[in-house]
């Protein structure tokens, strides 16, 4: 299966990055990478993808950070942001909340750690 | 120039060294279990094993370097089988793609450079070395000189913290960076165990300091299409290091045929166990959670004595078992992780 529209996954895990990004690119999708907030805004710039898979906790600039500036950008607010949260009941104390997620005006939430098969879904669905 | 999406140096490490006579012998769980116990995080663990026995390296921060011994010293068996390195640190590349050419050239340069290789091993997207911390830098520019980074990368130092204290706790109200979770749920969460079975491990013992014939040899594998499943390196007190690669039987055989190409007496020093069987999965932040390799080893119970060889890297879990043994590993792990789904 081909698939023209290029996704950018976000995540200072690398290996959570080549996971993901070995299962989009088995479904036909193009894919390109970055490993903090202020990296991915680069490459958006330069490679304008569909679609972002976006980590929230990362060095440099977060990726609710991240999301309101593509949302507030009359440029790439189209792009379609999925938030990698795991700021759950696993984590005690953290200065993330679901209600910052939820103002962030992303697109869709993806609770870590990733079902694969469900992530699949979910990015067919959003694009 | 091969391009690389980035490069990752950790900060000061303690390398701690233990040595098994026998695979089985129960002294590395209770190894990881002690750490576990004092909240000591693994940040690196590679453990093989021959016939010699069982050697694992692993790295853990400095600053828990002296409650580790002091642990160590309520357990005279362990005590007495570790070794300690201070001043090491972690040199991290991504991604490998499972090709060899990361290793390779990464091997070479750093060699070369004149720079210590305590041990490599692989994980999911990336190649971890255990090098001396006092030459981080040194080894990050010659990797700059070696790859071809992406534009505005990540930093090569990442300003991580951990957030702990609670919003109510004496730290409420102070800004502080968070840039990693803390995560506490009893039952660990993994994505997903993936096993691989009909495999074959190739064990080299190659001079550390890669003398020309085997400089030749690894660049002449480097930029064929071989993929592994999992490689790891130890450096050995006979200043050798011991390679494993892990392969398919049929990317495994020509590789070996030609590095006998290069060194006709390379035969003397590989040994092929055939067929082996990997499980490997990861998790969120697995490399900065204490406890991960005590949950596994725990998870496995007395299985443990049939693990041909582990690798705790990045934030990815492999392990390496004979023929027959995966699935039964499996189903132990499954019970003990939660898979989401």
């Amino acid at each position: 299966m081909s698939n023209d529209k290029l996704i950018l996954v976000v995540d200072d895990d690398p290996d959570l990055v080549e996971s993901v990004s070995m299962k989009l690119e088995g479904e036909g999708f193009q894919v390109a990478k970055a490993y903090d907030g202020v990296e991915a805004w680069d490459r958006i710039k330069h490679e304008r993808p569909h679609m972002l898979i976006l980590d929230v906790m990362m060095p440099r600039k977060n990726g609710y950070e991240l999301c309101n500036e593509i949302k507030k950008d009359d440029e790439f607010k189209d792009i379609t942001v999925l938030l990698l949260t795991a700021v759950a009941d696993a984590i005690p104390f953290t200065t993330y909340t679901h209600m910052d997620g939820k103002s962030t005006l992303a697109d869709d939430f993806i609770p870590k750690p990733i079902d694969l098969d469900n992530l699949m879904e979910i990015v067919r669905d959003n694009l | 120039m091969t391009g690389i999406n980035g490069l990752k140096i950790s900060g000061a490490l303690c390398l701690v060294r233990l040595y098994e006579d026998s695979r089985g012998s129960g002294l590395l769980p209770a190894f990881c279990r002690l750490l576990a116990g004092s909240r000591i995080n693994m940040l690196f663990l590679s453990t093989e094993s021959d016939a010699g026995g069982t050697c694992t390296t692993c790295c853990v921060d400095a600053a828990h370097a002296a409650l580790l011994k002091s642990v160590l010293a309520t357990e005279p068996v362990l005590q007495e089988r570790a070794e300690f390195t201070a001043g090491v640190g972690l040199l991290t590349l991504f991604p490998h793609r499972s090709r060899l050419t990361l290793f390779g050239r990464s091997l070479r340069a750093l060699t070369q450079a004149g720079l210590r290789v305590f041990a490599v091993a692989s994980s999911v997207g990336t190649l971890t070395y255990v090098l001396e911390h006092a030459q981080l830098d040194k080894a990050a520019a010659v990797m700059q000189a070696c790859f071809e980074f992406v534009g505005n990368h990540a930093p090569f130092k990442a300003d991580l913290r951990l957030r702990r204290e609670p919003c109510g706790g004496p730290e409420a109200g102070r800004e502080r960076k968070e840039t990693r979770a803390v995560y506490g749920e009893p039952q660990i969460k993994t994505y997903g165990f993936q096993v691989v079975k009909n495999l074959a491990l190739y064990s080299y013992r190659l001079p550390a300091d890669l003398p020309a014939e085997w400089t030749r040899a690894i660049k002449r594998i480097e930029d064929e299409a071989t993929r592994f499943h999992l490689l790891q390196a130890q450096l050995r007190e006979s200043f050798e290091l011991d390679l494993q690669l892990l392969c398919e039987p049929e990317q495994g055989a020509p590789l070996a045929r030609r590095i006998a190409a290069e060194i006709p007496a390379a035969g003397d020093r590989l040994l092929v166990t055939a067929p082996v069987e990997l499980i490997f999965f990861q998790g969120p932040h697995f490399g900065d959670r204490f406890g991960i390799a005590d949950f596994t080893y725990k998870a496995l119970e007395e299985k443990t004595d049939v693990l041909l060889a582990a690798v705790f890297a990045c934030a990815s879990i492999y392990l390496m078992l004979p023929e027959g043994a995966a699935d039964e590993a499996r189903t132990r792990l499954a019970a003990a992780f939660r898979i989401p789904g």
